[in-house]
């Protein structure tokens, strides 16, 4: 397999794993939700234990994607986790999307992919003019 | 959305968000620095053993944050990270930083009080 598609191939295992992490935010959010009955429940639960051993999965399978994922890419990959928190926390959470937490997403994406990818667009639009 | 969660956050959870935003940049920066070592040294442990520390305060406090801010703005908060993590890589790993990172990251900030100022 040529190396351009072990990257597709594995920034698409990346997304999967910012999905994971994702998704164990939400377990993480709906333990915090609950009353127990000590501290040390709000830790020593099922929902939580899952969750972080999925953060810890998570954590695991995005290491090794760096060996074929170039690391000014990560951020971008993993700023898919506010779009996925997003609409997993409005479908699960019932945590609304206003119109100001919208703006302030999309320029946070911005941010990232300028602050990942300035100089590469950079180029590419002073190589269209040029 | 349940009532807790439809009031205005306190400044002291808010306060402990972002003290354990810093700590998590600072996980990336170690775990550089024990791959930095060779495998299984004293220095790798040390790094790797600091960024394990960290990771756990924040997991802690983070679980507490949770109970009393929507999880969407919480966690929209973590990309300050990215401002973080490039004045460590700069001052720490003597990484470069560019006028684009410093642009970006001069969009991500008002990205984040746009989300934070949404939950008022």
């Amino acid at each position: 397999m040529n190396n351009g598609n072990l990257v597709i191939i594995f920034s698409c295992v990346f997304l999967c794993s910012v999905l994971i992490s994702s998704i164990s935010q939400i377990l993480l959010k709906k333990s915090a939700d609950r009353i127990y009955d000590s501290r040390i429940k709000e830790y020593l639960n099922p929902p939580v234990i899952i969750a972080y051993g999925m953060f810890f999965c998570s954590m695991m399978i995005t290491m090794y994607c760096y060996k074929y994922v170039d690391v000014s890419a990560g951020p971008i990959l993993e700023s898919a986790g506010y779009i996925f928190v997003g609409v997993l926390g409005y479908i699960f959470l019932k945590e609304r999307f206003t119109k100001k937490k919208v703006i302030g997403m999309i320029l946070i994406l911005l941010g990232i992919v300028i602050f990942s990818l300035g100089g590469e667009i950079f180029n590419f639009v002073t190589g269209i003019f040029s | 959305m349940d009532n807790k969660n439809k009031k205005k956050f306190d400044i002291k959870t808010f306060a402990v968000l972002h003290f354990i935003l810093l700590l998590y940049s600072f996980v990336g920066v170690f775990m550089k620095l024990a791959f930095k070592n060779e495998f299984l040294s004293l220095g790798f442990f040390l790094f790797a053993g600091l960024a394990v520390l960290f990771l756990g305060i924040y997991a802690l406090l983070w679980q507490q944050v949770l109970k009393k801010m929507p999880l969407t703005v919480a966690f929209t908060n973590k990309a300050i990270c990215i401002v973080w993590g490039m004045l460590w890589g700069a001052l720490i790993l003597g990484d470069t930083i560019t006028w684009y990172k410093i642009l970006g990251s001069l969009i991500v900030f008002p990205g984040v009080v746009l989300v934070v100022s949404s939950n008022e």
